[in-house]
């Protein structure tokens, strides 16, 4: 099924012919092979009665919090995570080198019982906050995207983690329990796991089968008629261009793929600072973000390669990562 | 794609193209998620809709749903989905609220205790079948032939309920509605989305939605009235609600009268005798003598009036006693 499923609104837009070229025959594709769309459009209820309401809105004056990107989050930091089309509000529970540890903020109306709900007072701006311990889920670095509040308590949070784990009696203020499986609270909670899955599943582009590590000789590299300049780069981590490779499998056998990226670098892209220009450049280049964050890794190369000379100096990821980024 | 996202990040308002996107979408969802008219209404209209996004902007924490939508997206794709989500999620905590809410509670609450009922599919891909239909696909045709189903069951008797209960009235007494589920499904031989059976449900039971009290002999004397019409408009009357019943006797006058008559406001009068036809009408049809049962009605409806306006709602849905 190609991609996301269209909103309502597109498809209330396609059914009344309001879409226009390329909108349209985007979403009539999707609507062709997704039989969720079509038993949603068949069932689709009448148009609206007009009925001569000329009324205006005024514009809505909307608190828009001050967002920040800092290369640690913090417990108690509320942050958007993103990777794709899933993004949601998460708190911030625990940070280790390789995932963080996050409680997912849900609409107020899905709340059950194992879902915390916090007072506008501790929530720095977000007004009342359902907060679920139950869906405690450990998401990649990758997947911050911005700090938008922190919350001024957590205290309600820990206490009924404590309860959920172990069974202790808690004073937190919390939604009701789901008691039947046919619980309309249930929509949108199995569409919280569906999001927390994509998060936390958020992973890079595999490399393509061909990229199996080579070593290659400086000499062979020559011998295949590689400049000397290139051969040097080669041999220092950068990957062959389509020619090179070519050269070095009529002489080898084995067609060399794109050099591994290494964690170093891995964690330098993944650092939340970047998160919103590689979505800039994953849009821009009409790639998903897996696919962008491994293309940038192997643009790095050769700066790279290049960086780290002839005795292998450790190279600047920061630098050369901000270049590329800033082109 | 509107432009919504960018004008709220320039301007720190919604502006037109957020206030339309708004629109928009309460509409689009009302419509795929078939939520029935405000109380009051018998379809959607543009005033209608409007009124539920202002509602949905100003209420007690729209501002702080706001900034939350606001921070959560990241581009307008994102905000259009979140939005959509949000007002989703508001169309679910009013129904929680409102009768048919309730009604889709009972349904479901029926359907989870019959055994020969099965549920199948994802929390929001849910669907209802017999067990022999369950590998079926999802049925997507007209509720036409459903709602006939559901009016073909034999000897469907309505629960009587006290005006003193605080609990709503059932839709139909906990049988009867096993056997008129059923025949839906029958019908259907697939597996029937939750939200199309309620629309068949309300459509065999329109008054389920409505408060239901019971007709006492006090307020409807036997005079000159057949005991079948009188068995039958009992029947009636128990579907009513108050204000339908205060205009019952009187929907041959013109609604100024009847309002006058009846101590209810011309608004209130005129949607009380257009449900109260409705009602009639779908009873009257099957009925060897309608004029004993509307005689017997009128009667009822007299004798009511007597004792002064019950409960009038007004049009914007506060009460007023008389």
């Amino acid at each position: 099924m190609p991609g996301p499923h269209p909103t309502d609104r597109n498809l209330a837009a396609l059914i009344d012919g309001l879409l226009s070229g390329d909108s349209a025959e985007q979403v009539r594709s999707h609507v062709r092979d997704c039989p969720r769309c079509q038993l949603r459009i068949g069932a689709s209820g009448e148009g609206l009665l007009g009925d001569d309401q000329s009324a205006t809105t005024e514009p809505v004056p909307v608190v828009i919090l001050q967002e920040s990107v800092v290369d640690l989050p913090a417990p108690g930091d509320v942050w958007r995570l993103t990777w794709d089309a899933a993004n949601i509000l998460s708190v911030i529970w625990r940070v280790d080198p390789d995932r963080i540890s996050v409680l997912p903020i849900l609409d107020t109306a899905d709340a059950d019982e194992w879902s915390a709900l916090l007072d506008l007072e501790v929530t720095g701006g977000l007004g009342e906050l359902a907060v679920s311990v139950a869906f405690e889920t450990a998401v990649p670095w990758s997947v911050l995207d911005a700090r938008v509040a922190r919350l001024a308590d957590t205290e309600a949070l820990t206490s009924l983690r404590i309860a959920f784990r172990s069974g202790t009696p808690t004073a937190t203020r919390r939604g009701d329990a789901v008691r039947s499986p046919l619980d309309e609270r249930l929509i949108g909670l199995e569409e919280l796991t569906e999001t927390l899955s994509e998060l936390a599943n958020a992973i890079w582009a595999p490399m393509p089968a061909a990229a199996t590590p080579m070593s290659l000789d400086f000499d062979a590299l020559i011998a295949a008629g590689i400049a000397v300049n290139r051969a040097l780069a080669i041999v220092r981590g950068a990957s062959p261009d389509d020619n090179e490779a070519d050269a070095i499998q009529a002489i080898t056998g084995v067609r060399p793929g794109p050099h591994p990226v290494d964690d170093e670098l891995r964690r330098t892209i993944d650092q939340p600072r970047r998160k919103a220009k590689i979505r800039a450049r994953a849009a821009g280049n009409r790639r998903d973000e897996g696919s962008e964050r491994l293309a940038l890794a192997q643009e790095a190369q050769p700066a790279l390669a290049a960086a780290r000379g002839t005795h292998g100096a450790a190279p600047d990821y920061d630098t050369i990562l901000d270049r590329l980024l800033n082109v | 794609m509107t432009d919504a996202w960018a004008e709220l990040r320039a301007t720190g308002t919604l502006g037109p193209a957020g206030v339309d996107l708004v629109y928009e979408t309460v509409d689009a969802v009302r419509r795929f998620d078939r939520y029935p008219p405000p109380e009051g209404a018998d379809r959607w209209t543009e005033g209608a809709m409007m009124e539920f996004a202002h509602d949905f902007l100003f209420a007690d924490g729209g501002q702080e749903r706001l900034t939350r939508l606001v921070a959560l997206a990241s581009d307008e794709e994102s905000f259009e989905r979140i939005l959509e989500a949000a007002v989703r999620n508001d169309f679910r905590m009013q129904a929680r609220r409102t009768e048919t809410g309730a009604a889709m509670r009972s349904v479901a609450h029926a359907v989870e205790r019959d055994p020969e009922i099965v549920a199948a599919g994802s929390a929001r891909t849910r669907t209802w079948s017999l067990v022999q239909h369950a590998e079926n696909d999802t049925y997507s045709g007209p509720t036409a032939p459903l709602i006939e189903a559901a009016y073909a069951v034999p000897d469907v008797r309505r629960a009587r309920w006290s005006p003193e209960s605080n609990r709503r009235a059932p839709i139909a007494e906990s049988d009867s509605l096993r056997r008129v589920l059923r025949a839906v499904l029958d019908r259907a031989k697939a597996p029937v989305m939750p939200r199309m059976m309620l629309d068949v449900i309300l459509a065999r039971f329109p008054l389920a939605t409505t408060r239901e009290v019971e007709l006492s002999d006090d307020l409807l004397p036997a005079t000159s009235v057949s005991g079948e019409a009188r068995l039958v408009a009992a029947d009636v009357w128990e579907q009513l609600s108050d204000n339908e019943r205060l205009v019952t006797g009187v929907l041959d006058l013109p609604v100024r009268d009847m309002a006058q008559v009846t101590g209810l406001s011309r608004s209130t009068a005129q949607r009380a005798a257009t449900a109260a036809r409705q009602a009639l009408a779908a009873f009257l049809v099957a009925v060897d003598d309608p004029s004993g049962v509307v005689a017997a009605l009128a009667e009822a409806s007299a004798a009511l009036q007597a004792l002064g306006t019950v409960q009038a709602g007004s049009a914007s849905g506060t009460q007023e006693k008389n």
